[in-house]
């Protein structure tokens, strides 16, 4: 009887292990000098939006080749990509931020002779972006400012005015609020994401969140103009103008609470636009982020890119594949369905993009104010927890808040800074 | 040879030979996903891997370990931990054997009440965050609704946002979801204590109290002990909840001490320090272990 069980489990294995032998993915039919290979591509779903997968797929169709095409959450991207470049693992397109290129620069493909006309007809401060020592090292393909979402038919009930500077700003919620009994901003201030609120606002005071002074890399946390925007956080809480739960209230939540239709502003990523319905979309408007006098405002990136890294096995049919999706025609459908921000210069002057893109006024306003959210130091997420860390016990009324920006300074300055 | 073979196959003759083979796949399985993981960040504690530099291994001896005793953030995650562990043991372990107590009674509803109580145990991590932080949501939440309704506070308070009511909500969601597993143990325990006992007691002229304290309690310490050290094991390793609740904040009033270091391996991407971390929490884990296996055995001696 023993014997038969050993036998029927040696069997069972041995056929599960042939099946799985046998199953090979059928490869599409198309007529290209890559036929019949193969690349892997990995991205988060808001690079992708709505239409990568079909964009791809047709792809495949067309150069008869295939796309093993990966969509992942950013939670889970987020460290899998730093895994993947720092293992050489095979990947041959990576869909990324800037951060790619700050931690791993030699684990990225120089691009600038790969695709020498695709950046010339790109928007050139993208394709800056994206530079490192005189390299172009990933594709623009998702631009990404954040700006400021309001609810139209609340604000035009309310009778409340766009706000353009932080006392405005003041006026308004407080109107907002005293409206509908809501608290009208929501905002991620936790403690993994405050970072990105806190330099928003410094540079909404006109101060840059570092500067290079003789190839030196100088963090501003305690210029006075930070000291106001931290005072403006406090403001807000301590006026009760702001949910008081906003430092454990993630991006997801803030989204979410905007789509209800009864909070009139929020701060986000201006790609979030495509995520909402066509009836939110009607009911949405945008303004850049108020500054602390008139004129001044802030934004920060969020710019995805394609990457392609020097692990990649078929690295020919990773630039082919980028070329493909990031055309002018492709990008262009994905500004029209998607929302997104162009990345060629010309679709600025798209009339089909102009109408399908109603925040372009504001993006043209807010990104010459641009904070950096990845700053040229290999210990970035520290430095945003150690952001919370400081500014948090300020906002809350626990510390000082010069107390708190001097910490922040001290930490910033034993940074080790990555050359540009 | 042949023989030899064939000897080896015949398992009709020896049950240690099948239960090798049915254990092997098993056993190599084990040593694949636990101790070679456990092994590899061993070696890697004692260099300087970082994510950039993952293939270069350097020797720096015991410095990792020098900068966990040394460093400020670290050592505020240590101590979240340790409040962590305090409070929602002796909670739990008062509660747990209250409950338990209770339980143990016979009562209408009984087996209902047995089984709704294991309903938070088996209720994942994830979801009970997520419902204690709608419950305790600033606006919207479900608790401030009622303290409001009762009149013990005049505004709603932000729970997670606060610094002083932050940590102690970590721990009540944390009760709420441990206590039954409490009260399993200790339940179990209590059915073993024969009702004679109790009879006997009750003829001397013993009041339930005075039963409880000099007949459950001694009887149950055993039990008592295993939740209490299992418990403990739960609390020092307790990731999800603090993830999804307060994400650490606000500052880094809550963040534990393998929040912390989640962050350095998975965010900060500094592997060696992550995992000298990892086992100094593993030597606190065992020296509580180890402390609470003694006091029990010199009681069992006693």
């Amino acid at each position: 009887m023993k014997k038969f069980i050993v036998i029927g489990l040696v069997l069972l294995v041995s056929v599960l292990l042939f099946a799985s032998g046998k199953k090979e993915k059928e490869q599409p039919e198309g007529k290209s000098e890559f036929e019949g290979q193969t690349i892997v591509v990995k991205l988060s779903p808001d690079m992708a939006m709505s239409g990568l997968k079909g964009v791809t797929e047709q792809f495949e169709k067309e150069y008869g080749v295939t796309v093993d095409y990966n969509e992942i959450g950013w939670d889970v991207w987020f460290p899998q990509q730093a895994q993947i470049l720092a293992t050489d693992e095979p990947l041959d397109v990576m869909g990324n931020g800037k951060n790619a290129w700050i931690e791993f620069p030699d684990k990225l493909t120089p691009l600038t002779d790969i695709f020498p006309d695709v950046f010339d007809e790109m928007v050139p401060e993208l394709v800056e972006y994206s530079t490192l020592r005189g390299e172009v090292m990933a594709v623009p393909f998702l631009p990404s400012y954040q700006i400021m979402f309001y609810n139209k038919s609340i604000f035009k009930d309310a009778g409340a005015e766009i706000p353009e500077t932080w006392d405005e700003f003041l006026v308004t919620l407080k109107k907002l609020n005293d409206f509908n009994g809501n608290y009208n901003y929501v905002a991620d201030w936790t403690t993994e994401n405050y970072f990105l609120n806190f330099i928003l606002t410094m540079q909404s005071a006109g101060v840059d969140e570092y500067n290079w002074i003789d190839g030196k890399l100088v963090f501003n946390f305690d210029d006075p103009g930070t000291v106001k925007a931290v005072e403006f956080h406090k403001q807000l809480l301590d006026q009760d103008l702001i949910d008081p739960g906003v430092l454990v209230q993630l991006q997801q939540e803030v989204s979410s609470l905007f789509d209800q239709g009864d909070i009139a502003m929020m701060s986000m990523w201006e790609m979030y636009a495509g995520f909402l319905t066509d009836e939110q979309f009607e009911n949405t408007g945008y303004f850049a982020f108020p500054g602390m006098k008139a004129g001044m405002t802030g934004t920060l990136d969020g710019h995805e890119y394609l990457m392609i890294p020097k692990s990649a096995e078929n690295p020919e049919l990773a630039a082919e594949y980028i070329r493909y999706i990031a055309s002018y025609k492709n990008t262009k459908e994905r500004s029209i369905v998607d929302k997104s921000i162009p990345v060629y210069a010309a679709q600025f002057k798209d009339q089909e993009i102009i109408d399908a893109l109603p925040y372009l006024p504001v993006i043209d306003l807010v990104k010459k104010n641009l904070a950096d959210q990845f700053p040229p130091i290999k210990s970035t997420y520290e430095l945003r927890i150690e952001t919370a860390t400081q500014i948090h016990p300020a906002i809350l009324g626990e510390i000082s808040i010069k107390e708190a920006v001097e910490g922040l300074q001290e930490f910033a300055d034993a940074q080790e800074s990555v050359p540009q | 040879m042949k023989r030899g073979i064939q000897r080896f196959f015949d398992f009709e003759r020896s049950d240690t030979k099948l239960a090798a083979v049915l254990i092997t796949p098993t056993f190599l399985l084990v040593i694949a996903v636990v101790a070679y993981p456990l092994i590899y960040s061993f070696i890697m504690s004692f260099g300087d891997v970082e994510f950039a530099n993952i293939k270069e291994y350097n020797f720096v001896g015991i410095s990792q370990f020098v900068r966990t005793f040394t460093d400020p953030e670290f050592i505020n995650s240590i101590q979240v931990s340790a409040k962590f562990v305090f409070f929602t043991v002796l909670f739990k372990l008062v509660l747990g054997t209250l409950i338990a107590v209770m339980l143990k009674e016979k009562f209408i509803g009984r087996s209902i009440a047995r089984a709704l109580i294991i309903i938070p145990w088996a209720t994942p991590f994830v979801v009970v965050g997520l419902m204690w932080k709608w419950m305790l949501h600033s606006k919207v939440g479900v608790i401030n609704f009622f303290l409001e309704r009762l009149g013990i506070i005049q505004d709603y308070i932000p729970f997670l946002s606060s610094k002083t009511f932050a940590m102690p909500f970590v721990i009540t969601a944390d009760v709420w979801q441990g206590t039954p597993f409490f009260v399993i143990i200790i339940l179990a325990g209590l059915q073993t204590i024969p009702d004679d006992l109790y009879e006997a007691a009750h003829i001397d002229g013993a009041s339930g109290i005075k039963a409880f304290f000099t007949i459950t309690l001694p009887l149950i310490r055993f039990p008592m002990f295993i939740s209490t050290i299992l418990g403990t094991i739960f609390a020092i390793n307790s990731f999800d909840l603090f993830f999804v609740l307060t994400k650490g904040g606000p500052g880094n009033i809550t963040t534990n001490a393998t929040l912390f270091v989640w962050n350095n391996a998975f965010k900060f991407y500094h592997l060696s320090y992550a995992s000298a971390m990892s086992y100094v929490i593993l030597m606190f884990s065992m020296l509580v272990t180890i402390g609470y296996v003694v006091i029990m055995r010199k009681i069992q001696v006693e």
